[in-house]
């Protein structure tokens, strides 16, 4: 009677190694042709960034002058010409 | 023979009282899982990266104007060949198509496929659809997040790009390129050279940077050197500068996320303590019975060690198998857009197996001591008081 | 067999108001003696008993059973002392209610390393003795009040004990059950146990087998 509660925890550690024993199968003989292509890829375009989905975040001007709220006779906010003129 | 009694004894207080135990397996489980979820995929990420960074070449080269980069011309092309040391130098074009409707862009990468071995690398990418075809009109390669989106938006076959001067360039579609690139080629589209410049309406004599390799590493600074001596605005950057960024870009080991996860542990292990240091708790009792019938509190201790090895051990078991079938099975779903993003075209990748050993230890010991000192801890100062108080 | 010599014994000692639950006890007990401990609650047999049983220390005074001196044992010692010679049956029972009768019965061998085999074999005839082996499977919950002190009854049997120590041993039964009780008894006491009852039921007064009335009132022994 006693004895298969024993077994019951046997059984758990059996389950788990078998568990165990699963992955470390899948992890050895995962097969890396998946791999190649982007190799293969990243050979061809000389690039390797990853491609995160983020917003297009170059600098985008917003068209048209924005005026300086409070003085518009002032050059406006985002221009800069004022340091690179010759 | 002589522990077999107390294995039977230990193995029957575990499944008796289930109930008692569940609730601490459950949260081990959870906690053990999303740690080693994160850092399943971030080394993942990291190690394909890495791997792919093999073939870049070693340095690139572009104009910078007022910290702004411009194009750069191709007579510098010609300069650089010029220096000792230096093979492969090729001009790239690229930039990012602004898909101004829906506010998505995708990455445009000419590519000269002239090249002997980008030809190659060509052929063992298309393998359905012929070069000729290919050649014969403006086409182009597209990632699967490109292709999803343009068969959305009703492109099929082929996509209208908006040049600068307001007229409009049909490139078709030739293949999407294969899935299992998506890491790095979800948003991609790879053109011919020329067909990228017409699009980004450049000029005949630019382009966007120029690659280049020093295949002798103790080389590497005195070309450096080299290049900005001829080019006073060229920026270059080498290769071990983008392994550096790739490293931190997924390196979810230390810092706020290593904090996050300590936090996340002692709350549990608080919740722990408190739980078996409780005044008048069935463990308590259990314990104080135990004593009163000739346990020591030593017995008392190295039961409830191995009560809490057996825990520990299954549930960490369990928690990391579990991980790693989310991750390496499944793909992560959900977790996937967190490391990934999901503000441009939406990327699912698959996860290539990768188990840093040292770390799922490092994250077994941060787990376990602190889960035995919170057990171990108040059964001790039970067992310690007469086992008369103990069981009241 | 147990030599009490002057025992005290201090609650809270260190405080403002220590209370002093035994006075100067001095008690001989020989072998195979049977020993009736009574008094109104609050009179200190518990106390004495959990002594005897090296469940607490004295404040001061010593005990000492067949040459040992329990009263100054460390843990690992004492504990060894309750599981090889203390069959303790407690008022409420105290059995882990979670696990089943055979169960319960084999935690106190549980420690002495003796293979499951021999620890089974033994519990069995503890517990054909305490007439619990039909009910072996059952957990403590399904039990009624009469088992569950049958079932502590083997399970304080099953070191084969010397001493056996009974705290109100009755509180919790009826008549009958009661009888049934002290027919035990007077088994273990044909068998050469030495037996300790602390209790305040009157069913004591008349007892088949011959033994000694101990009276105890607010820590002190006043009728012997």
């Amino acid at each position: 009677m006693g004895w298969r509660v024993s077994r019951e925890l046997i059984v758990g550690f059996v389950f788990l190694g078998l568990l165990v024993c699963g992955l470390a199968v899948h992890y050895l003989l995962y097969s890396t042709p998946k791999e190649q292509n982007i190799q293969t890829l990243s050979r061809l375009t000389t690039f390797s960034s990853p491609s995160l989905s983020v917003a297009f975040y170059e600098p985008r001007l917003p068209s048209g002058n924005a005026m300086h709220p409070s003085y518009p006779s002032m050059p406006s906010l985002n221009k800069r010409g004022f340091i690179y003129a010759q | 023979m002589h522990n077999n009694a107390f294995f039977h004894f230990l193995s029957l207080l575990l499944f008796k009282q289930k109930n008692k135990h569940i609730g601490a397996i459950f949260i081990s489980v959870i906690i053990i899982f999303l740690l080693s979820s994160v850092l399943f995929i971030s080394s993942s990420l990291q190690k394909s990266l890495q791997a792919t960074l093999q073939n870049q070449p070693d340095f690139t080269i572009s104009r910078l104007q007022a910290g702004r980069a411009v194009d750069t011309p191709t007579e510098w092309i010609e300069k650089i060949v010029q220096i000792d040391g230096v093979s492969a130098v090729t001009p790239r074009v690229y930039g990012r198509y602004f898909f101004a409707p829906n506010e998505n862009s995708f990455l445009i990468v000419g590519v000269d496929f002239f090249d002997e071995q980008s030809n190659r690398s060509l052929q063992e990418l298309m393998e359905t659809t012929d070069l000729k075809s290919f050649f014969a009109m403006p086409s182009m390669l597209v990632g699967e997040g490109v292709q999803k989106f343009m068969s959305a938006h009703y492109y099929s076959d082929s996509f209208s790009f908006k040049l600068p001067n307001g007229s409009f360039k049909k490139v078709a579609i030739a293949q999407q390129l294969p899935s299992s690139t998506n890491l790095i080629a979800n948003d991609m589209i790879v053109m011919p050279l020329e067909l990228a410049k017409e699009i980004f309406a450049m000029e005949e004599e630019s382009i966007t940077d120029i690659a280049l390799n020093v295949p002798n590493d103790a080389e590497w600074d005195t070309i450096v050197g080299k290049l900005h001596l001829l080019f006073y605005d060229a920026q270059v950057i080498d290769k071990r500068e983008i392994s550096k960024a790739y490293k931190s870009l997924y390196n979810y080991k230390g810092g706020l996320f290593l904090i996050l996860y300590l936090i996340t542990i002692i709350t549990f292990m608080l919740i722990l303590y408190q739980r078996y240091s409780m005044v008048y708790s069935a463990e308590k009792k259990e314990i104080g019975i135990l004593r009163a019938i000739g346990w020591s509190i030593q017995d008392i201790l190295k039961l409830k060690f191995y009560e809490t090895l057996v825990i520990v051990i299954s549930s960490f078991i369990l928690g990391v198998v579990l991980a790693y079938i989310f991750v390496f099975i499944f793909d992560a779903p959900l977790l996937q857009e967190i490391f990934l993003g999901g503000e441009n075209l939406a990327n699912s990748v698959v996860f290539v197996p990768t188990i840093e050993f040292g770390i799922l230890g490092s994250l077994f010991l941060f787990f376990a001591l602190p889960f035995f000192a919170s057990v171990l801890i108040p059964v001790w100062k039970i067992a310690v008081t007469p086992p008369k108080e103990a069981m009241l | 067999m147990i030599e009490i010599e002057n025992i005290h014994k201090i609650f809270n000692e260190k405080s403002s108001e220590p209370f002093e639950a035994l006075k100067s006890i001095t008690l001989h007990i020989a072998k195979n003696e049977a020993i009736i401990l009574s008094g109104v609650s609050g009179s200190g047999k518990s106390t004495l008993l959990s002594l005897i049983a090296s469940l607490d220390k004295p404040s001061s005074g010593k005990i000492v059973v067949d040459g040992e001196l329990i009263s100054k044992l460390p843990d690992l010692h004492a504990s060894h002392y309750r599981a090889k010679s203390i069959g303790f049956i407690f008022q409420h029972f105290n059995l882990l209610e979670a696990l089943s009768v055979e169960e319960n019965i084999i935690a106190p061998l549980i420690p002495s390393r003796l293979d499951i085999i021999t620890i089974k074999k033994q519990a069995q005839e503890s517990m054909q003795r305490a007439g619990i082996a039909h009910k072996a499977s059952q957990t403590i919950r399904e039990l009624s009040g009469g088992e569950k002190q049958r079932c502590a009854i083997a399970r304080a049997l099953v070191t084969d004990p010397k001493l056996i120590i009974c705290d109100e041993p009755t509180a919790n039964l009826d008549k009958a059950n009661s009888l049934k009780f002290i027919e035990i008894l007077s088994t273990l006491k044909a068998l050469g146990k030495t037996i300790i009852v602390a209790t305040h039921d009157p069913i004591f007064d008349t007892l088949p087998f011959e033994s000694r009335l101990i009276k105890m009132e607010d820590g002190r022994i006043v009728d012997e």
